[in-house]
């Protein structure tokens, strides 16, 4: 059984009963007298009937109704309007908290200890219990739901979701929080601040001219449960009129040792010796000793104990600075592997949060790529090549190659350089060096001249840490167009129009630069021969070094597959396989990812050059790591600081939302005028 | 106002006056501000010439006058038949009219037994003064046996000897019980005044408070030119009540209901009322030549007639 709206039954119960009672006690119970006569005072009691003014309408209940009848149908007549805002109920935004350090086992309901986010949900709901209820009088004045507090749920991790819409069903806005589920996340407060915004109706007054002027909207009050542990918490812009209550769950001297940090990687020298590298933090003020698990594709490998320093220091507001700590794994593996860092305290210290003891980190094969450069003859980028580890470095020219034919494929990469062959690339990855190969989707539609290159894209793995702004001078550059509808990437830009591409045919994935380097002032700037190294390595699909923690929950997995991979599925830890559909050009991508954990990619087809073969069907693992030393630090913090001030925590943690009185005290009043008129014909009643 | 709780009834004429009273009363006589002409030679200058030892007037004969009034003296001297007249003493009839209903059964002290001790003491001093004096009650019963009757009556009594018969009369007065029907003020009135035989005094007893109205009652008793007197008797209680709080009364008579909630303003507008009424009563009274006299129970029966009766000319 499910009541939607107890409290409303429960109140008007309260007040009826009562009031019958009261009533039942307030009529008079009369001693009987005997008298001479009664003639007298029916003389008095008429004279003083007859002084009343109401005397002739005294129990004249038809005329009584026919006056109320008459005072609608006079109300009505004057057509009574009432602005919005004057009779809707308040706006509230019940903001949860559901980051990875919301996890922590320091919540305290009514005795019962819970994780914070538990403890939230718990008072969310009670505070939802506690809204303003449609009354009766909001049928009359507008709406079944005008006079009703609405509320809208909306949860943060890394990213905002609207859980629940403005609304005054207390049922759906208790289902809404009810099914808020943990994350593995960090917190962004600022994206869930905007969806609050966003939800606020828009407002404007017109100005003398009659012009209306647009304010900024009312978010009305937002109830904020957090353990304050916001990581942009500077960007999050509440309004002039905003009501920030901020709820604070948790401790502030909760005790917590996570992994922070988490890397591996291979020795230069000697490719299969592999490092592990552990970073450790704890709040606590004690030292602290934990074990550390080193588990390798599932096998407990070895076990090191790490010390961590106290907390110490001061960073601001009698903050200490969490104490760190780590430990080394040394391996000796050129296969690639999964490996799991498991941590455990040893002294029987505290550690409330659980999610931040595990991390994995997906360690790549330690295989070399082996790159053939297709060149007339080429000076500078041979020259660049030369210096760059790959595993294998073939020099062929154009004849070479057009006898490889679609062996093509056996070279990781092949770099043609200034010369394109006449039919169509055969399927493989190539660096394209001053030409725009056919069947990309580009088509040349003429020349530039002395163009520089202005723009590029920071977020590709290529171009990510290039410097190009001011130091590249193309003298001649082909205007090249894109088609529409083609999966094409650009990469750079000049003042004139896209230069550097990264596309794909489907069979053949390319990055082309479609101006000749010769021709520029490129090779004699070092950011010349990074990018060699990095689109190689991308089209080869090396990552670089074998860092973990690309991947952080409540962001995006997003992998490029070899070209043509089919039925691509996607295991999820602890969660049912999802199917992906991979793009033209191999690009798969999954997320939000919710939980930390190994995920792990199966497709048929060929398999990537760090790619494994499980059964049949190439594997790739993606690591998922919390690695945040900010949710890692899950002492709950009294103050957030945002853009426009700071907020303290509420002092009790409860949420009091402030009631309407008037519609009370206006059925009060008429609760009164009906017991007067009761009083009145009582008292002059023969 | 109040029933007056366990009424003791008066059994003798010691119980209604006491002997010092009555020795004062002796000396007194009901007056009239009427002269009645009497049945019977009284102790009263009448207005009529006739047949007593003093001597008034002369006036011729004519036929049929009784031959033993003629002057035979004055027909010696100047022969001509004249009629000794005489002033004629007369005795003068007194009419007691109680008013019995319930409600005079009520009050502290108790108005029936006040009007009792008034009748009593008016009643003796008419006997006394060998008045022809008779006594009507309205709505009584007499004994407490008795069946209620509108109207009861005992007539011509005369002379000193019957004290005792009106004293027993009056001490078997018992407020009717009546139930619901209440009996008829102007229908007693009616009666008692077609019943009446001569002319006289009356004197009504009653509190006045009569739902029907007195003004057709009294026109009855008043129309046949009695010099009547109305002596209105209200219980302390009823001239100052001393009720309160939220009560319903029940009228005594006809157990008509009234509910009131006691208030100050009540209580004043309630002695306005009384007042107006009392007026209204006079004004009635006064218009008829209707001695009117409003008097609370607890008067002292002596203070009563050697005082207020006295002073109005109803004893002299």
């Amino acid at each position: 059984m499910t009541w939607l709206t107890p409290g409303l039954g429960a109140l008007a119960a309260a007040i009826a009963v009562p009031t019958l009672l009261i009533l039942y006690f307030l009529k008079l119970r009369r001693r009987d007298v005997e008298v001479s006569s009664t003639l007298l005072w029916k003389r008095t009691v008429q004279d003083m009937q007859a002084n009343a003014p109401f005397q002739k309408l005294r129990r004249n209940l038809l005329l009584f109704l026919q006056l109320l009848v008459l005072a609608a149908g006079l109300f009505a007549l004057a057509q009574p309007e009432l602005s919005a805002e004057s009779v809707t109920g308040d706006r509230h935004v019940i903001m949860i908290d559901r980051s990875a350090s919301m996890q922590t086992r320091d919540g305290n309901w009514k005795g019962e200890t819970l994780t914070r986010l538990e403890q939230s949900k718990r008072e969310a709901l009670e505070f939802v219990d506690a809204l303003a209820e449609p009354t009766w009088l909001d049928g009359v004045m507008g709406g079944a739901e005008a006079g009703a507090d609405k509320a809208t749920v909306i949860t943060f991790d890394s990213q905002g979701g609207i859980r629940q819409p403005m609304t005054a069903d207390k049922g759906l806005l208790r289902a809404a929080i009810e099914s808020i589920e943990p994350s593995d996340a960090p917190t962004n407060a600022a994206e869930a601040y905007r969806l609050a915004i966003a939800q606020a109706p828009p407002r404007s007054v017109p100005d003398r001219d009659g012009t209306l002027i647009q304010l900024p909207p009312a978010v009305g009050t937002v109830h904020l449960w957090t353990d304050g542990k916001i990581g942009d918490a500077r960007d999050v812009v509440p309004g002039p009129e905003d009501v920030v209550l901020f709820n604070r769950v948790g401790s502030e001297d909760a005790v917590n040792i996570g992994i922070t940090g988490l890397r591996a990687e291979r020795s230069f020298d000697s490719p299969r010796e592999l490092s592990i590298f552990v970073g450790l933090s704890s709040t606590d003020t004690r030292p602290r000793t934990v074990d550390v698990q080193f588990i390798v594709n599932g096998a407990l490998t070895s076990v090191r104990q790490a010390e961590i320093g106290p907390a110490e220091g001061e960073v601001s507001e009698g903050r200490s600075l969490p104490g760190t700590g780590g430990v080394v794994f040394k391996l000796d593996r050129a296969a690639g592997a999964v490996v799991e860092i498991r941590t455990k305290a040893a002294d029987n210290g505290e550690d409330m949060l659980a999610n931040d003891n595990n991390g994995w980190i997906v360690v790549p094969p330690s295989k070399r790529l082996s790159v053939a450069l297709v060149s007339a003859n080429d000076f500078f980028t041979s020259l660049a090549l030369e210096g760059l580890p790959f595993g294998e470095l073939t020099q062929l020219t154009p004849d070479q190659f057009e006898q490889l034919g679609a062996n093509a494929s056996q070279y990781d990469v092949v770099l043609l350089d200034g010369w394109l062959p006449e039919e169509a690339l055969p399927a493989g990855n190539y660096l394209v060096l001053g030409n725009v190969p056919d069947g990309f989707g580009l088509n040349v539609t003429g020349e530039d001249e002395m163009v520089e290159i202005v723009d590029w894209d920071e977020e590709h793995p290529v171009m990510s840490g290039l410097e190009l702004g001011g130091r590249v001078t193309i003298t001649r550059a082909r205007s090249v167009e894109i088609e529409q509808g083609s999966a094409v990437e650009v990469l750079a830009e000049s003042n004139e129009g896209p230069v550097i591409f990264d596309a794909s045919t489907g069979r053949a994935r390319a990055i082309i630069v479609a101006f000749d380097p010769d021709a520029s002032s490129w090779p004699f700037d070092v950011s010349y021969v990074v990018f060699h190294a990095a689109a190689i390595n991308a089209l080869g699909g090396v990552t670089g070094s074998a860092s973990a923690g690309t991947v952080r929950p409540g962001g995006t997995i997003s992998e490029r597959l070899p070209v043509g991979a089919r039925a691509v599925r996607l295991a999820i830890p602890d969660a049912p396989d999802v199917s992906l559909a991979a793009a033209p050009d191999g690009r798969v991508a999954y997320g939000p990812v919710p939980r930390a954990g190994v995920y792990t990619i199966n497709w048929n087809g060929a398999a990537g050059i760090t790619d494994e073969f499980e059964d049949g069907a190439a594997t790739r693992h993606v690591a998922v790591n919390l690695l945040d030393p900010e949710e890692s630090d899950i002492r709950s913090s009294a103050v957030l600081s945002f853009a426009s001030g700071e907020v303290a925590a509420s002092a009790t943690g409860s949420a009091d939302s402030p009631r309407r009185l008037w519609p009370w005290l206006l059925l009060a009043a008429l609760a009164i005028s009906l017991f007067e008129w009761w009083i009145y014909n009582r008292r002059v009643y023969l | 106002m109040l029933r007056t709780p366990s009424q003791t009834r008066p059994a003798s004429l010691e119980d209604l006056l006491d002997t010092k009273l009555l020795a004062r009363l002796d000396a007194m006589d009901i007056s009239s501000r009427k002269v009645f002409r009497g049945k019977l030679k009284g102790e009263r200058r009448s207005k009529k010439r006739g047949e007593s030892v003093e001597f008034a007037d002369h006036r011729p004969y004519v036929v049929g006058d009784d031959l033993r009034h003629i002057d035979w003296n004055v027909f010696g001297r100047l022969d001509t038949l004249f009629m000794k007249l005489f002033m004629e003493e007369e005795d003068l009839s007194l009419h007691l009219v109680l008013d019995c209903s319930q409600s005079s059964d009520t009050g502290e002290p108790n108005k029936l037994l006040f009007m009792q001790r008034v009748a009593m003491a008016l009643g003796y001093i008419g006997l006394v003064k060998y008045n022809r004096v008779a006594a009507s009650t309205i709505g009584a019963q007499m004994g407490d046996e008795g069946e209620p009757s509108l109207v009861n009556s005992l007539r011509d009594l005369r002379g000193k000897r019957r004290v005792h018969d009106l004293s027993r009369f009056i001490c078997d007065i018992r407020p009717g019980e009546w139930g619901e029907e209440t009996p008829s003020f102007a229908e007693a009135c009616r009666r008692i005044a077609l019943s009446r035989r001569g002319k006289g005094i009356m004197v009504l007893m009653s509190d006045m408070l009569i739902k029907e109205g007195y003004e057709e009652g009294l026109r009855m008793l008043v129309g046949r030119g009695y010099d009547l007197f109305v002596i209105q008797t209200l219980s302390p209680q009823e001239l100052d009540p001393t009720i309160s709080g939220d009560l319903r009364l029940k009228d005594v008579e006809d157990g008509d209901k009234a509910e009131i909630t006691m208030s100050a303003p009540l209580m004043k507008r309630y002695k306005k009322t009384l007042a107006a009424y009392t007026n209204q009563l006079r004004d009635f009274c006064a218009r008829r030549e209707i001695m009117l006299v409003t008097v609370p129970s607890s008067t002292e029966v002596d203070t009563m007639v050697l005082d207020h009766l006295r002073r109005r000319g109803v004893v002299k």
